[in-house]
Formats: structure tokens, sequence, C-alpha cells
């Protein structure tokens, strides 16, 4: 009985509606750091209790006379103290038009994850599990199993430091879904599975947040010769509660690059920017100068940048509008800047429920003779978060 | 609450079933890595990463020189188009790193032809994984693993809770 218990309510946990993450525009509700509702102190993934039960009000749209909200996991579970749990479901389907190619189509199992987190004492736990379409994920435990982060750590002062240990979200730039733009790409630094094993120290006070992490490669990935190891860490400063500047920071090298096959002595150093001059708008804007110093090369210097507005007129109902500019490609020779253009609406239409569309052009700058390569993709996005 | 025991074990059934009879991954690397080296009769499979970046497959992955030059002489999902794609670029002489060796020359030599560093394609891609991850990825089996460890947890924090005089309070 009990194991048959125990598989619904895993099932019921799957299923559960609860509340999102890693939606950086909550600043427009005065929210400038992010450990007051995540239990990662930078933001994304497992929500405390605070997360969930603020979430579930401030997110989807209200119509009328809402109905009760549903009790978790439908009145028939309740967590214990130390336990949190939560997971994310994302499907994606993709209609990718390059110049000169037909239109192609494929539907994309972005993210299952089931998350769970304990904590006790001064004791903070967090750990996904998830399945993915893609094969060769970097957060691969097995074929498309998954394990994005899973990490162990101790807090002091009054919950305001914490180090923590395991595998980890580098704390670089700005915390968003969109992991293929040039700012998240260049710096190798998303949380869809770019974590990195390693030891951080985050911290925060009156008016400042930040973390620094000791990269000791992604264990996850073989052989040693592909981890890159070496810091990461950004600063964040709030002079008011709907403001917040921040400068981010990375260098790592490894023996053998994923992407570029020798040696990288790979930087990142930017600013980023936070801002919601009224609750309707919130700006975020992200800056990085990339040098890759490729084995037997000159170095390679480049800007990865990215300013999106997004325009809240109702609440639930977002309209997004993205530039952005990079290079996907560094370390070729006579390679331009690629740009691209991004036009959204994400709707949460009901709790713990959303759909998202977007638009993106982009151009890529290619070597000769290919040149310059026009790109246009639709994207529908279905999500239902825990 | 049988009622609701049930209701939730539907829910939970559906969710199970949504996820284990999701439409697989598109499998490029074993079709498309085999096409190339039986099309240019090469001694090694050439690597996920010639044209996905970073070695992750899908379509919106192709973002290497390679993968660009070949998806602008018309490459598709659908691999009848390969081999006129690789048969372009050997008649166009295309060089996607600019390091003034063609692709198709590089692919022969065992070179990659995303860098104009030396780099062999044959000397191993990077294994993702605890362990050595199967080529074909297993949706099935991962969702049961998933279940299973996910079931052993709530298990015990079910077996916790009845211990616990406390638990349930909040």
């Amino acid at each position: 009985m009990l194991l048959w218990v125990s598989v619904g309510l895993f099932l019921v946990v799957a299923l559960t509606p609860r509340p999102a993450s890693a939606y950086t525009w909550m600043i427009r509700h005065g929210y400038t750091g992010c450990a007051t509702c995540h239990v990662d102190p930078s933001g994304a993934g497992l929500l405390n209790e605070f997360g969930r039960g603020e979430a579930a009000d401030t997110l989807r749209s209200h119509y009328g006379s809402d109905p009760p909200p549903v009790e978790p996991f439908f009145g028939i579970w309740k967590n214990p103290d130390w336990l949190l749990t939560g997971g994310s479901f994302r499907d994606m389907l993709l209609f990718t038009k390059v110049d000169g190619a037909p239109l192609t189509q494929q539907n994309i199992l972005m993210q299952a994850d089931l998350r769970l987190g304990v904590e006790t004492g001064r004791w903070r736990s967090a750990a996904s599990l998830g399945l993915l379409t893609n094969g060769n994920s970097p957060a691969a435990l097995v074929g498309n199993l998954v394990a994005r982060e899973y990490w162990l750590g101790y807090t002091f002062v009054n919950d305001t430091v914490l180090v923590r240990a395991g595998r980890i979200n580098v704390p670089f730039g700005i915390r968003s879904i969109e992991h293929t733009q040039f700012v998240r790409l260049e710096t190798q630094a998303d949380i869809n599975d770019t974590q990195e094993h390693g030891v951080a120290l985050a911290a925060r006070g009156a008016g400042f947040r930040g973390e620094l992490m000791a990269i000791a490669g992604n264990y996850q990935v073989s052989p040693d010769a592909f981890r890159q190891r070496g810091y990461a860490g950004y600063l964040e400063w709030s002079p008011a509660s709907h403001y917040a500047l921040g400068v981010n920071s990375l260098v790592t090298h490894d023996a053998r690059d994923v992407h570029l096959g020798v040696a990288n002595l790979r930087q990142a150093h930017g600013i980023s920017l936070r801002a919601a001059p009224a609750e309707w708008l919130v700006l975020l804007g992200e800056a990085d100068y990339i040098a890759e110093g490729l084995s037997g090369r000159p170095r390679w210097n480049g800007l990865a940048t990215m300013l999106q507005a997004d325009l809240e007129p109702w609440q639930g109902l977002h309209f997004v509008a993205t530039g952005e500019t990079g290079t996907t490609t560094p370390g070729l020779p006579g390679i331009g800047t690629s740009w691209s253009l991004w036009g959204g609406v994400a709707w949460f239409f009901l709790s713990h429920l959303d759909a998202r569309f977007d638009y993106v052009h982009q151009s890529f700058s290619t070597p000769a003779p290919v040149g310059r390569v026009p790109v246009d993709a639709y994207m529908f996005q279905l999500h239902l978060f825990l | 609450m049988r009622t609701r025991l049930f209701s939730a074990l539907l829910l939970g059934g559906a969710s199970l079933l949504l996820v284990t009879g999701w439409p697989g991954p598109a499998l490029a690397v074993s079709r498309f890595a085999g096409n190339i080296k039986s099309d240019l009769n090469l001694g090694y499979t050439p690597p996920c990463r010639v044209c996905h970046i970073q070695g992750t497959t899908g379509s919106g992955t192709v973002q290497t020189p390679f993968g660009w030059s070949m998806l602008a002489h018309g490459l598709t999902s659908d691999r009848s188009t390969l081999t006129p794609a690789l048969d372009a670029l050997r008649a166009g002489n295309v060089d996607s790193d600019g390091d003034g060796v063609p692709d198709i020359d590089e692919l022969v030599a065992d070179t990659d032809p995303n860098t104009p560093a030396d780099v062999s394609l044959s000397s191993g891609d990077p294994s993702y994984g605890c362990a050595v991850a199967p080529e074909r990825p297993n949706a099935g089996t991962a969702a049961l693993v998933l279940s299973a460890i996910a079931t052993g947890v709530v298990g015990l924090c079910i077996r916790r809770r009845r211990r616990s005089p406390r638990a349930g309070s909040r």
C-alpha cells in the first residue's frame, strides 16, 4: 500500500501546479534579490515556501472573482517543514527557416524536471532530476536523464551567507530561461545545462548581493581535458528597490575546448542592469567582453550584448522585446558581429501554467564564402511549473 | 480521500505517459555522421560537434561554421539532402574556418573544418554523463529511473511523517 501511495504522490508531485522560477522581471515588484523566493541565493530553480506563496498570486492573470486556490498536492499531502519540492515541464514547438533552406519543424521537450530541497537548521540543499529530448547534454547523467544542479550548503550570519558545494549554476550575468541568447551562449553561464561542479560563497546585505564560485569542472563531461577550471562571480548593487547594477567576471581554462577543440583560456567580464522604472515596464541589459586565448593562436576579443524590455500591461500578460549582438563562433578569422531581434508574448493564463510565443530573427556572421546567414525562428512554448 | 487519491493517481499516470510517450530525439548523431563517413569514404565517424554546437544534437543546435555551410548548401533534417550538400561544398571549395583548406579536404584529412587549428576529429568527442552514455537516448528507461528514485524519496517522507508527532503542523 505504501508503495502505491508513494507512486501516486510522486506522480502528483510531478503534476501538481506550483509556482515558477527564474523570472528576472520580478524586480518590478521590488524583489532586487532572489534568495527571498529561491533556495539558490542567486536565483532560478527550486522555490522556498515564501516564493511559492508569492508567485502563486503575482505571476498569473486574474479574472474577476477567482476560484479558491488549489491546495498544494490537492490537499492530500503536505511537505514536512524540512522538505521543499517543485518541478518544471516545458515543451517547445520550434520552426526554423535558414535562408535558402526549407522550413524545418521540431518538437523539443526542453525540461521535465523534478526538484527537491532540504532545509534543516543551517543546512541547505537542492537537487533536480529530469529528462531532455536532446542527447549529449552537459548535464546528462546517462542518456537523456539530466541532473542540472545538486548541492549541499551551510548558512551563516542569519542566512545571509551561504557556502555550498556541488553542481551549481555558474554565477554570472542575468539569469533567464532564454539560454540561447548570445550573452548566455558565449559566457556559457545559463540555467539550462552549463552548470559546473565547484564551491561557491554567496552573500547578501543591505543593497547588495553577490556570489563567487571556484569552478572545479563539469564532472559529467569526460575526459578531463574538456573540463574547464577557474572562477566565476558577480556583485550586484541596488541603490533603490527597483534598480540593480551588477558586475560579472569569469576566467576558466581547459585543455581542450568542447567547441573549439584546442586549449582555451576563456574570459568574460561585464556589467548587467535590471531596472523597473514603472511596474508595467522592466528593462534588462547585459554587456560582456569576451576573450578566447586559444592555444597557438592570437587572443580573440569580442563583445556580447543584450537589451530586453518586458512590458506587463495586465498582470500575467507580458510583451517581450529583445535586441542582442554577439559571435557564435569566436576565434575564426574574418568573422563579424552576429545579431538578433526577439519579439514575444508570454501569458500566465492560469495558475502555474503559461504559454509563450517568440519570433526571432537572427543574422549570423560566418566566414566567407558563406558570409551572413539570416535565420528566422518561431517558437511556441507551453510551461507547467510546479 | 479515496476519490482524491484516485484522481491524483490518474493525473499522475497521465503525466508519466506524457513523459514516456513523448516524441523521441532527432538522433542526428547516428544518421548523418554515418552518412558523411560513407559518402566521403572516411576511416572514422565524424563527431557531433562538426555540426552541432558543443556536440549537443537537435535542429536548433546546428551552429558551427561547417554546420552553417551545410545548411546554406541545402542540408535539412531530410537525410537525402546530405549528399548534395557535401557535393556542393566540394564543388565550391567551401572553407568554413578560413584556414585555406576546403572543408571536404579537412574531413578527409581528419582535421576539424571549424577551426584553423590542427585538431583531429577522430581523437574523440567528449562523453556526457556519469557513465558511458548510450548513443541512442532512452526516454523510457530514464523515466523509470526517475520514477523509482522519486518514489523512494516520497516513501521515506511518508514513513518519517508517520513517525513524527509534529508532522503536518506548520
